[in-house]
């Protein structure tokens, strides 16, 4: 053995893959420019994952996220967004961290374990913040403004960046 | 600080005007006109910006893990054209590295055809300024002096095109002309200027690597001795595998809110989640232990010892993350499966894994592994040193070799193999004379007697044992060899002077060792089961022996000098070197100078794929050449013969 097999673990990948994927098709068909942007960063994805760049993965991901907001500009179908949001920041955590594990622990090492945990509680907190955010939005009813969703989320963030 | 402060109000105000608007949808919705809602859009969106550059700029800081697991690597000598040259240049100042190149090659070309060729020493000079020495006209238009043939404008021209510069072509034509002059020749490319590729990058790449990997591994093996058995390396620190993922929520909600579409505004809670997951993250002070068991402790050299690692949380939480590369001995190789393992470990739960590594010469200690211990979200890291003392021992045994070692014509008193020029007890006939009073009885020659009735005596060569020290050069030197992979010099030479050491012994001479580049490293001459026992440890496990190139250059004088005054007037000394360089040479030259009868087997570690690679197989040659011109046997050892063979037809032609 001259060398050690650094690609990115291989189920991370695999899901980080899929997740890119998913991201991909849940938004794409709502919009040209959704399609063209997502596509981009789908193929950045891949080209990430096969080669262990950080780099493309980010970039990809945030095409895929992208097209997902443009996507959400033309339609009205809060699912699908939702979803296409979450696959696309799970495509970049899972597949960021496949390159991680690459890196530290090689192909040859047995990595399983760590990527399951990891893939599991990224994607239950995916799962859970998507349910959370579609019931807000199904119990909401018209009169109540899109002005409090607005400020409650807008302080959610503020909040979250001031408590560090 | 500031700005924290401001986002922190202004937060708590949102919160409460959207719990308002949520109670009572009239009240804040006059309030909230289309250009506050653009402005706060655009300023979110600005924010999402600002995240997006940080992110770009700031890179994630991670543990780099070391390379255990890979062999070491040695390369052939000759490394820099220049270095080689820096012997024939002797005191010349020069200062143009061309120049010095020029001079370094014009000195090697004049010293080759004077030692090979039919030349004296200012017939070479002559030859060489003229460009007469050769037929490679580039050769002799790259040395040579003004009334030198150069190429033709039209070869210059084409050549222009080429990727190898003029000068390039030269030096490369200059050393095969030298190579070629010295009797070393073999074909050279153009490719031959060029570093090799594949062994270059990876030298400097695991030289790299090396020193990140030698500096986490070994050099600090010895200092963690006194740190507590499980070091901190690397306190935890934020990895930045989550930075700027609050640019989801900003730019959706900047987004949706310019738009007013729901369904981007509600995409928004989906990077508060996450964000608010990688803030959560907070890596628990666990405690993890390690156990290491080796399938035989004590194995043969070649043989496949299985390394069974355990790892267990100790701590009274779940680990999520842990990364784990074992501290496999830099000598060792592994050779089946990863010393790497990533798992994720319950409270008071532990796991194994087993790898394979190959068992070569020498005393390896297992260094302490490398844990790498993350948080559920990868956000933060912590680095850890598990150390768990494991000695890998391995000390082959010694073979006798079946060709007698050629010694020189001095020995003891004491009985043995080397034939004298003495007549006296012996067992081959050496010379008879006449029979003086006193003479035994079986000595007289009967026959003769018999025949003209004259009393004669026979006698026969007297045969003596010698007093031998093996010395192997073990300084930095001599880790070398011709294919990065291969096994390298030194530790052939350790090989070849073990079967030494017993073939001596077994036939009656008394033996020692010792190694140059050491000073402790001493085995007085002796003979007998347990300096046998000891030469074979000492060989197996002495540091000086170590497979693990040294990094520390000793002073070699002061130890040469030691050596000389350790050894008693009369003792044989073999030299076993690859005489890469000139210490080697040297050493051999002052001993025997100083009547110590030495003889030199020098391993052939030279390569020729460069240029500097083949100018060092001249410049080696030039070293044999020089020594025997000196008196001094050397036995010139090639890479791929054994030492056997190579005794083999050195007897053969010197028998004849």
């Amino acid at each position: 053995m001259n060398s050690i097999d650094r690609d990115p673990a291989q189920h991370s990948s695999l899901g980080a893959g899929c997740a890119a994927v998913v991201a991909f098709g849940l938004s794409a068909f709502y919009s040209w420019p959704a399609l063209a942007i997502g596509a981009v960063g789908l193929v950045l994805v891949f080209v990430g994952l096969i080669r262990g760049l950080y780099t493309a993965v980010t970039v990809g991901a945030f095409g895929l996220f992208v097209g997902a907001i443009l996507a959400g500009v033309q339609t009205t179908a809060v699912g699908p967004i939702l979803g296409s949001v979450t696959a696309a920041v799970l495509a970049w955590d899972i597949g960021t961290n496949a390159i991680s594990i690459g890196n530290q622990l090689g192909r040859e090492a047995d990595t399983r374990r760590l990527e399951a945990a990891h893939i599991a509680a990224s994607t239950g907190v995916g799962v859970i913040t998507v349910s959370i955010a579609y019931g807000l939005y199904m119990t909401g009813t018209s009169d109540q403004p899109i002005t409090a969703l607005f400020l409650l989320l807008l302080a959610a963030v503020l909040l979250l960046e001031s408590l560090r | 600080m500031n700005y924290r402060h401001v986002a922190l109000g202004i937060g708590i105000l949102s919160l409460g005007a959207s719990l308002l608007a949520i109670i009572s949808p009239g009240l804040i919705a006059v309030t909230l006109d289309q250009v506050l809602i653009t402005v706060v859009g655009g300023i979110v969106i600005l924010q999402a910006l600002r995240v997006i550059l940080g992110r770009w700029r700031e890179d994630r800081d991670e543990a780099v893990t070391p390379d255990p697991e890979l062999p070491i690597s040695t390369s052939p000598p000759g490394e820099e054209l220049k270095d080689e040259l820096e012997r024939f240049l002797g005191t010349k100042r020069l200062y143009f590295p061309r120049a010095r190149l020029r001079t370094g090659l014009r000195e090697a070309a004049v010293t080759v055809l004077a030692q090979y060729g039919s030349y004296s020493t200012a017939e070479a000079e002559e030859a060489v300024e003229a460009g007469t020495w050769t037929d490679d006209i580039y050769a002799a238009a790259c040395i040579g002096g003004e009334q030198a043939p150069t190429p033709p404008l039209r070869v210059r021209v084409q050549n222009a095109f080429r990727e190898e510069s003029p000068f390039e072509r030269g030096v490369r034509h200059t050393v095969d002309a030298i190579a070629a002059a010295a009797g070393v020749a073999s074909p050279s490319n153009e490719d031959a200027t060029k570093k090799p590729r594949t062994q270059e990058d990876r030298r400097t790449e695991s030289s790299v690597e090396t020193s990140r990997k030698r500096s986490t591994g070994r050099t600090d093996d010895t200092s963690n001795r006194h740190e507590p058995k499980d070091a901190l390396r690397r306190a935890t620190h934020s990895t930045g595998h989550w930075t700027g993922v609050s640019v989801v929520a900003l730019v959706s909600i900047g987004v949706g809110i310019l738009v007013e579409q729901p369904a981007v505004l509600l995409a928004g809670t989906v990077g508060i989640g996450y964000a608010a997951y990688a803030r959560s993250s907070a890596l628990p002070p666990g405690s993890v232990s390690l156990s290491r068991t080796l399938s035989n402790e004590r194995p043969e050299p070649g043989e496949e010892v299985e390394v069974t690692v355990t790892i267990t949380n100790d701590s009274e939480q779940a680990l999520a993350d842990l990364r784990l590369v074992d501290g496999v001995p830099e000598s060792l190789a592994v050779t089946d499966s990863s010393p790497r393992i990533g798992t994720a470990l319950r409270a008071g739960e532990s796991r194994s894994y087993t790898y394979a590594v190959t068992t070569r010469r020498g005393v390896h200690t297992f260094g302490p592994a490398t844990l790498i211990a993350r948080d559920l979200t990868s956000a933060k890291e912590q680095e850890r040193r598990l150390s768990t003392e494991t000695t890998l021992t391995c000390i082959p045994s010694l073979r006798a070799i079946t060709e007698p070692i050629p010694l020189r014509a001095q020995a003891t008193q004491q009985v043995g193999h080397i034939e004298t020029a003495t007549s006296g007890d012996g067992v081959e006939f050496y010379a008879t004379r006449e029979y003086r009073p006193g003479d035994p009885m079986s000595r007289i020659d009967w026959n003769r007697r018999a025949r003209t009735g004259e009393l004669t005596t026979v006698e026969f060569r007297n045969e003596r044992s010698a007093s031998v020290v093996i010395v192997v050069d073990t300084r930095e030197e001599a880790y070398v060899s011709p294919d990065p992979d291969a096994e390298h010099a030194l530790d052939r030479a350790v090989d070849a002077a073990g079967q030494l050491f017993v073939t001596l012994a077994d036939s009656g001479d008394t033996v020692g060792i010792a190694a140059l580049g050491d000073n402790s490293c001493w085995l007085a001459p002796g003979s007998g089961v347990d300096h046998r026992d000891s030469a074979r440890e000492l060989l197996a496990t002495h540091p000086a022996f170590s497979p693990v190139p040294k990094q520390s250059r000793s002073v070699l004088i002061r130890h040469r000098n030691r050596l000389r005054k350790r050894l008693s007037a009369g003792t044989q000394v073999i030299v076993l070197t690859p005489l890469c360089d000139e210490f080697g040479s040297q050493f051999a030259r002052r001993l025997d100078e100083r009547g110590y009868p030495v003889t030199v087997i020098s391993l052939d570690p030279t390569a020729s794929q460069t240029t500097a690679q083949r100018f060092a197989q001249v410049a080696r040659r030039l070293r044999l050449t020089t020594l025997r011109s000196n008196g001094i046997p050397v036995i010139d050892w090639e890479w791929d013969d054994s030492i056997t063979a190579t005794l083999a037809r050195f007897n053969e032609r010197w028998s004849r």
